[in-house]
C-alpha cells in the first residue's frame, strides 16, 4: 500500500476541506508535516487510522475520555444556525498491487444546548477506481483493509514514535496477539490454516471409524476423542485467559495514566515505578540464573561419579604402592650404561660404585613403571576426571549461591514494593486510594490468570502423553472389515500429514525467524551510536515474536537499554520484518511515524535518516519544531528525498490550516 | 510479496522428502486453503473429498497429483 492523499473535511483541527498529497515517487518517498505541539499532528494520524481501519480511539486514548472527532468550529456554527448536525469526513486514496482505491469514512455529529455531542458513523466506501466497483458494508470493507495489512500489526507501520518503544516490552497477552499479526504478515498462518482443516477432517475421520468399530477398538477411539476434545477445550480456555489478560493491560495502562498526574505529589508512586522497573531487571536475572542452573544437568551424572572416581584412584594406589620417581630415560639406555659401566656424561663407574647403585634402582623404577603402564594411564585419567568434577562443582555452587542471591534480591523488591503499596492505599485521598485498590487487584488478577495458563499448559504436555499411548494402543489393535480398514489408512495418512505439516510450519518459521534476527541485529547496528554498537551483540527474535537483546556476553541486556535505544531496537524490528515480508523488493507498506524523534540522541536521529528510507517504500513524518530543526531541514535537503512538506498553521481556536511550503523557503 | 514465493519454495522442498500420499496431501490441502475465506469446516470437506481420491488413485497403483 502507497498512500496518495489524505482529505479531511471537519475533522479534528482541520475546519473545511483540507487536502495532503503523500510524497510517493521512487526518489521523493519522504513526506513531512511540521507542527508546533498542539496544531493537529496526532489530528492526521488519528485521520489516517479512522480512514484506514475505522478507529475512533487511538491506544494512547484512555477508555473513558469522551473524544470528538468533528471539528469544533463547525459543530459550533451548526448549533448557531440550523442545527441539522455536521458531516465530518476523511477520505485516504491509496494504490496497492498497482491499482488504486480509495477509502472514505464519515461521521455524523450534533451538538446539544449542554455542550454535549453526538457522533456516530455515517457510511464507509471503499472505491475500486480502475473497476469502478464499490463495497459499502462497514464488515467487508474492515475485512478487505485487513488482507492489506492486518490491524494486529498495524501499530508496526503506523505509529506514535513516542510510544514505539513499548513493543519491545508488550505484555505475554499483547504478545500473543501482535504474534499472530506477524505470522499473518510472514505468511505462517496460512500452513497454520492448512493443519486446523487437516485436524478437522482428522476428527471427522476418528468419528466415522468409531462408528464402524467394535469392542477395544472401540473404547480406544472413544478414548482418543475424549482426548481430542480436552485438548480442544484446554486450547478455549487458555484464549479466553489470554483475552482476560489482555483486558487487564488495558485496564492497568489507564490506571497507571491517571496515576501519573499524582506524580510530584506523592514521592510514593515514583518510588513504586522504580522498584518495579528493578524488579522485572531481578526477574530475568534471576531467570536467567536459573536457565544456567537447569543447563548444568548434564553435568550432574559425573557428580554422582565422584565417590566412584575416589575409591577407584585409591585402589589403583593401593595396588601400585609408593609413589615412585618419575623415570624420564628409557630401560634400554639405563641397561646399556650398566652394561659399559659408562655414566650419561662419558665418565666410568665401578660395579660397587655409588653411581651404579643410583642406575640400578633407576632400572627398576623404569621397568616397574613399564610392568604397570596401563593402571599408570588409568590413574591419570581419573585424576583428570576428578579434576573435572571438582571444578564444576566449584562453578554449580557459584551458580546456586548466584541465584540464590537473586531469588533474596526478588523477595527483597517484593517486599518493598508491598511496603510501598500499603502506605499508597491509604494515603487519605479517596480516588488514589480506590485507584490503588484497583490496580492491586487487577495485579492479583493477573497473577491467577498466568497461574492458571501454566497449570494449563502441564496438563496439555499430561493430554499429549496419553494420546501418544492411546495411538500406540490403537496401532497394535487388530483391523476388522473393509471398511475399516479403509478408514484406519486414512486416518494413518491424515495423522502422517498433519505430522508433516507441524514439521513444516516449525522448520518456516524457524528460517523466517532466523532471519528477522539477522536483518534486526544488522538494522540496530547500524541505528546505534558507538556506545551502543560496543555493548551489544545481537538482537534475538523469541519465539512469541518479543524481543531481546545480548549484550557483548550474550547474557539478555533489554532492560539495561534506554529509552532511546528501545526505540531504535522497535524500529530495527519493524524494518527487518518490512524487509522479510517484502524480500527482494521493498514491502509496498508505508511508514507512518508521529513524533519520531522525541528521545533519540543526534547520532541515532542521523543513522535513521539515512536508513529509513532505504528500507521502505514511503515515510510520513509528523514533527515538531523540536525535532525539526535547521540541521535536520538541511540533511532532508542535500538527501533529496523529501517530495512533499507541509506546516501546520493556527490561525484561530479549534482550527488548523495545511500549508504545502518548499523545504528550501522554510 | 516475496515471503509467497519463499513460502511456495520451502513447502517444495519440504515435501520432496515425504512419501507419495502424504506429499500429494498436504500440496492439495495448502491449495486449498488458499482460498482464504471459506471456514475451516468448508476447507475440510474439501480436502476430505481430496484425500478419497488420492487413496483410492493409490490403491489402483497411479497418484494424481
Amino acid at each position: 500500500m502507497i498512500i496518495q492523499s489524505l482529505t479531511l473535511q471537519h475533522f479534528r483541527q482541520f475546519y473545511g476541506v483540507q487536502k495532503l498529497i503523500f510524497g510517493s515517487e521512487e526518489d521523493e518517498i519522504v513526506t513531512v508535516i511540521l507542527g508546533e505541539n498542539g496544531r493537529g499532528k496526532t489530528g492526521i494520524y488519528r485521520a489516517m487510522i479512522f480512514g484506514l481501519y475505522g478507529d475512533q480511539k487511538l491506544e494512547q486514548d484512555s477508555s473513558d475520555a469522551s473524544l470528538t472527532l468533528t471539528n469544533t468550529k463547525a459543530l459550533q456554527e451548526d448549533f448557531e444556525s440550523n442545527r441539522s448536525g455536521v458531516e465530518s469526513k476523511v477520505i485516504v486514496e491509496f494504490l496497492h498491487e498497482g491499482k488504486a482505491y480509495s477509502i472514505e469514512r464519515s461521521l455524523f455529529s450534533i451538538m446539544d444546548e449542554k455542550g454535549k455531542v453526538i457522533e456516530r458513523v455515517q457510511h464507509v466506501i471503499l472505491s475500486d477506481k480502475e473497476n469502478s466497483q464499490t463495497i459499502q458494508d462497514e464488515v467487508m470493507v474492515n475485512e478487505w483493509m485487513d488482507n492489506i495489512l492486518d490491524t494486529r500489526v498495524k501499530d508496526y507501520f503506523f505509529f506514535d514514535g513516542e510510544r514505539i518503544e513499548r513493543l519491545t516490552r508488550a505484555a505475554v497477552e499483547q504478545r500473543n496477539e501482535i504474534s499472530s499479526g506477524i505470522k499473518n504478515l510472514l505468511k505462517i498462518d496460512h500452513l497454520l490454516k492448512a493443519k486446523k482443516v487437516l485436524g478437522h477432517l482428522q476428527k471427522q475421520t476418528t468419528k466415522e471409524l468409531q462408528k464402524h468399530s467394535t469392542g477395544d477398538y472401540q473404547k480406544k477411539l472413544q478414548e482418543k476423542i475424549e482426548i481430542e476434545e480436552n485438548v480442544e477445550e484446554i486450547y478455549q480456555k487458555k484464549e479466553l485467559l489470554l483475552q482476560r489478560l489482555s483486558k487487564n493491560e488495558s485496564i492497568l495502562a489507564e490506571i497507571e495514566k491517571k496515576l501519573n498526574s499524582y506524580k510530584g505529589k506523592l514521592s510514593e508512586i515514583e518510588r513504586r515505578e522504580e522498584l518495579e522497573k528493578q524488579l522485572q531487571k531481578e526477574e530475568q536475572e534471576a531467570e536467567y540464573a536459573f536457565q544456567r542452573l537447569q543447563e548444568f544437568n548434564q553435568t550432574l551424572p559425573y557428580m554422582l561419579a565422584k565417590n566412584t572416581l575416589y575409591s577407584v584412584k585409591s585402589q589403583i594406589d593401593a595396588y601400585l604402592g609408593e609413589e615412585i620417581t618419575d623415570v624420564s630415560i628409557s630401560v634400554e639406555l639405563i641397561n646399556q650404561l650398566l652394561e659399559d659401566l659408562i655414566c650419561i656424561c662419558g665418565n666410568t663407574f665401578k660395579d660397587d660404585s655409588s653411581e651404579y647403585r643410583a642406575l640400578k634402582s633407576l632400572q627398576k623404577a623404569a621397568g616397574y613403571k613399564l610392568d604397570k603402564a596401563a593402571y599408570f594411564e588409568l590413574k591419570a585419567n581419573i585424576m583428570k576426571l576428578i579434576g573435572f568434577v571438582e571444578d564444576k562443582e566449584t562453578q554449580l555452587q557459584h551458580l546456586l549461591e548466584q541465584f540464590e542471591r537473586e531469588e533474596q534480591e526478588v523477595e527483597d523488591l517484593r517486599a518493598q514494593i508491598e511496603a510501598v503499596n500499603r502506605k499508597l492505599k491509604d494515603t487519605k485521598i479517596e480516588d488514589l486510594d480506590q485507584l490503588n485498590e484497583k490496580r492491586e487487584n487487577v495485579y492479583d488478577e493477573r497473577a491467577n490468570a498466568r497461574h492458571e495458563l501454566q497449570e494449563l499448559d502441564e496438563q496439555l504436555i499430561q493430554l499429549n502423553n496419553q494420546k501418544e499411548q492411546n495411538q500406540l494402543a490403537l496401532t497394535n489393535l487388530k483391523v476388522k472389515s473393509g471398511v475399516h480398514m479403509q478408514l484406519v489408512e486414512k486416518q494413518n495418512e491424515l495423522e502422517k500429514s498433519i505430522k508433516a505439516m507441524d514439521e513444516l510450519i516449525l522448520g518456516f518459521e524457524a528460517d523466517v525467524i532466523s532471519e528477522l534476527e539477522m536483518l534486526s541485529t544488522q538494522n540496530f547496528k547500524y541505528l546505534l551510536d558507538e556506545s551502543g554498537q560496543m555493548n551489544i551483540k545481537s538482537v534475538q527474535v523469541e519465539k512469541d515474536y518479543s524481543l531481546e537483546v545480548l549484550n557483548v556476553y550474550n547474557h539478555p541486556f533489554l532492560a539495561n537499554i534506554s529509552q532511546g535505544q528501545r526505540q531504535v531496537l522497535s524500529l530495527s524490528f519493524i524494518t527487518a520484518l518490512a524487509q522479510v515480508a517484502g524480500g527482494t523488493n521493498t514491502l509496498e507498506m508505508p511508514l507512518f511515524m508521529d513524533t519520531p524523534f522525541g528521545r533519540l540522541s543526534g547520532k541515532h536521529q542521523n543513522n535513521l535518516l539515512d536508513f529509513i528510507p532505504n528500507v521502505c517504500s514511503q515515510w510520513i513524518l509528523l514533527v515538531t519544531d523540536r525535532e525539526f530543526g535547521s540541521s535536520e531541514r538541511e540533511q532532508f535537503i542535500s538527501r533529496g528525498q523529501v517530495g512533499k512538506f507541509y506546516r501546520l498553521d493556527s490561525t484561530e481556536p479549534s482550527v488548523t490550516k495545511i500549508i504545502e511550503e518548499s523545504l528550501q523557503t522554510v | 510479496m516475496k515471503n509467497q514465493q519463499y513460502l511456495n519454495e520451502k513447502v517444495q522442498e519440504f515435501v520432496e522428502t515425504l512419501e507419495p500420499n502424504t506429499q500429494t496431501i498436504l500440496l492439495k490441502t495448502i491449495e486449498i486453503v488458499e482460498q482464504r475465506n471459506l471456514s475451516v469446516e468448508t476447507l475440510a470437506k474439501k480436502v476430505d473429498r481430496q484425500v478419497d481420491r488420492i487413496l483410492k488413485d493409490s490403491q489402483k497403483g497411479g497418484i494424481d497429483k
